[in-house]
């Protein structure tokens, strides 16, 4: 479904000094801009509370966005699927599959940060089996035309025929996060740069076992996905694009790690450690993420050829903007992508 | 006086994407027309509404419009969490650039209440809850718990709204009690009883705000909402109406009828008879300037909102309306302010 093998995963964190109004009004532009370029996917984490996300009801910008654009997909990455009201995120699906007449990608997760899950009304502790109970009643609402909460131990309330539905005969389904989760359930894997082979071998083995399995989200036909989602910075040279990549992981890492500062109100230590383990896997990884996701037109050209390559991958995200990297580079990021880099690999395809 | 439409996008029978669209394209229109506003209704599990969730609706209007004022008659509060609906607030001013009109309310009916398993006898207390964290969080920018039953919330930062302080609320009223609740809160009120029924209401509106000491030019706006059908012909234009009206009764009262429940607005069986109530017109733009000018002296007004596009009603046909009203009616309330 996805017409190139490129997209883009954005938080929409805060720019200091640009105005609200105006980091929106940039970033419809900047998405503006992938689609004319081809780009496949715009796809937008959910967080709450702070300026790790500023536009914390996805589906909102992303029902701005589907006016501005006509072909690149869209979708959250994630949902936090406990947050919110089975019946509001089935009506939001319908909803905006129409609005982006059937252009919808649907990423869904249980949601990382502690504290954001006690602001939503419900324990942290308790969020996994919220998460799979949700799953299943948005999956039987979308395979049936009619939203139930009959088997769920959380939700209560009668069968209500959907007034409308998805445009798409079925909307694709994201999990960035175990394999085993996102191969249970029959959804693409979003994976945070190159995937290894053990992991992928066990994407591939838990799709293939659980194909009976009672939440499933693929249909007849569909095959496992893997996505790899990467920082991305180009400049003219390869010192300025990873002065702008550094910026880029500072910034996210440092609002990453201010979205837990309120988690030892309601966990004790060791949970709160616990809670951190994605922070500090993003840390490790830091330098790696520069150095790779940095560079000038012809490296990036290299290293996404070599991806590309790997025979696990069918689509690579890019982030961008992040962190304390400025609009005007993510900007100059994304041209030089279309006019540099994305010519030079279909011109490798075409040699290869 | 200013003028706004009113909009359920109920069930036309055609394909959902395309209704949207033609949806969207009409928000456009009644833009470059002159409306002042499109508000949009909240429904859920019923063919009353293909975007039961209005504010993606409204989001998606803000990229195709700049001028008209976008809002919601009304949000449904009990149906949301009340953090998630002040992101949405925030979010959407944003997105609209400040052309965010909110409305809000309980929702009146049971059925719709139940399909979030939410009891009507809760509804209440639940929208009571959700205006005081919304009003909080337009004075401070992060989330209260009413009662400081759970100081967590407080913690949480949120986007806040371009208006300063706060996008104008609408509330609908079908009560003096109502009316002077909204007034006493600086909300506008929209009705959709007759006329002669909302007087009392626009008269305790104007003493509660006159009572709060504040300028009599701030005053919120009182309006009613009616459905209206104009064509140069007026017996054109009643056959339209009355074509349309079916599909649209249909939606109105499918769950409502299917529940063996009467619902507070009588919606009877023609469009003639609606009209006769006071709920609706179709006619010339003579007629239409003429019961315009009846509703506001019967009832009141400072404004009115007209639902152009519903039932099975034709693009074109709604496009006429909206057209002849704008050019026809529109002008002759141009700087006027009739509310009495």
């Amino acid at each position: 479904v996805l017409a190139s093998k490129f997209g883009i995963f954005d938080h929409i964190e805060d720019i200091p000094g640009t105005p609200t109004s105006r980091l929106f009004r940039d970033r419809l532009e900047l998405i503006k801009t992938a689609d004319e370029a081809g780009f496949a996917g715009y796809h937008l984490a959910e967080h709450h509370g702070g300026e790790l996300c500023m536009a914390p009801s996805q589906e909102l910008f992303i029902a701005a966005a589907s006016q501005v654009t006509t072909q690149i997909r869209l979708g959250p990455m994630v949902k936090l699927l406990p947050m919110h009201h089975p019946v509001r995120i089935v009506e939001d699906i319908c909803t905006l599959d129409q609005l982006t007449e059937g252009r919808l990608e649907f990423g869904v997760g249980r949601g990382a940060v502690p504290i954001e899950h006690y602001w939503f009304s419900h324990e942290w502790g308790g969020s996994r089996d919220l998460f799979t109970d949700t799953l299943g009643i948005v999956q039987r609402s979308l395979a049936g035309g009619e939203i139930s909460s009959e088997g769920s131990r959380f939700f209560d309330f009668p069968p209500m025929p959907l007034s409308t539905r998805p445009l798409q005969e079925r909307i694709p389904f994201w999990y960035p996060g175990s394999p085993v989760t996102a191969g249970r359930h029959g959804m693409s894997l979003m994976w945070p740069g190159k995937i290894d082979e053990a992991a992928h071998e066990l994407y591939l083995r838990s799709w293939e076992q659980h194909r009976d399995s009672e939440i499933r989200m693929d249909g007849p036909g569909d095959e496992p996905r893997v996505g790899y989602s990467m920082l991305l910075a180009i400049a003219p040279t390869e010192r300025e694009a990873r002065d702008i990549a550094q910026r880029g992981m500072d910034g996210l890492v440092r609002r990453t790690r201010q979205s837990h500062r309120f988690d030892h109100l309601k966990l004790s230590a060791d949970e709160c450690d616990a809670a951190q383990a994605p922070l500090r896997a993003i840390i490790a990884n830091m330098d790696t993420a520069v150095q790779f996701g940095a560079g000038t037109p012809n490296q990036i050209a290299e290293r996404v050829a070599m991806l590309l390559d790997d025979g696990m991958c069918d689509y690579i995200c890019f982030m961008f903007p992040a962190g304390d990297m400025t609009f005007d580079e993510s900007r100059r990021t994304l041209d030089l992508f279309v006019t540099e880099v994305q010519p030079q690999l279909a011109q490798e395809t075409a040699a290869g | 006086m200013q003028f706004g439409v009113t909009d359920h996008i109920d069930a036309a029978g055609i394909p959902i994407a395309d209704q949207i669209e033609e949806r969207l394209r009409l928000v456009q229109y009644y833009e470059q027309l002159g409306f002042d506003r499109y508000m949009l209704t909240e429904h859920h599990g019923t063919p009353l509404s293909l975007a039961p969730s209005p504010h993606l609706f409204l989001a998606a209007a803000s990229q195709r419009t700049t001028r008209i004022r976008l809002g919601t008659l009304v949000t449904l509060l009990p149906l949301y969490n009340p953090l998630r609906l002040v992101e949405e607030v925030g979010l959407l001013d944003q997105l609209t650039c400040g052309r965010l009109e909110l409305g809000i309310g309980r929702g009146v009916s049971p059925v719709e209440m139940a399909t979030y398993g939410i009891d009507p006898a809760d509804t209440r207390a639940m929208f009571a809850e959700a205006y005081e964290v919304l009003t909080q969080a337009f004075c401070s920018d992060t989330v209260s718990h009413p009662g400081g039953s759970d100081s967590v919330r407080e913690t949480m930062v949120v986007v806040p709204p371009v208006q300063d302080p706060h996008p104008p609320l609408w509330y609908g009223v079908a009560s003096v009690e109502r009316a002077e609740w909204a007034a006493r809160n600086g909300i506008n009120m929209m009705c959709l009883r007759a006329a002669d029924v909302v007087r009392p209401f626009s008269d305790r509106f104007c003493e509660a705000w006159e009572e709060t000491g504040r300028p009599l030019e701030e005053r919120p706006l009182r309006g009613v909402d009616r459905a209206l059908v104009i064509a140069e012909n007026g017996d054109e234009a009643r056959r339209v109406a009355t074509d349309a009206y079916a599909a649209f009764r249909h939606s109105l009262m499918l769950l409502w009828d299917a529940a063996g429940i009467t619902p507070p607005t009588t919606f009877p069986p023609t469009f003639e008879l609606w009209q006769h109530l006071g709920g609706a017109f179709a006619g010339t733009p003579d007629e239409a300037y003429e019961f315009i000018i009846d509703q506001v002296e019967v009832a009141g007004l400072d404004t009115m909102n007209f639902h152009l596009a519903f039932g099975t009603i034709s693009f074109d046909d709604t496009c006429r309306t909206a057209a002849l009203f704008a050019e026809e009616v529109m002008p002759a309330f141009e700087g006027v302010s009739l509310g009495r």
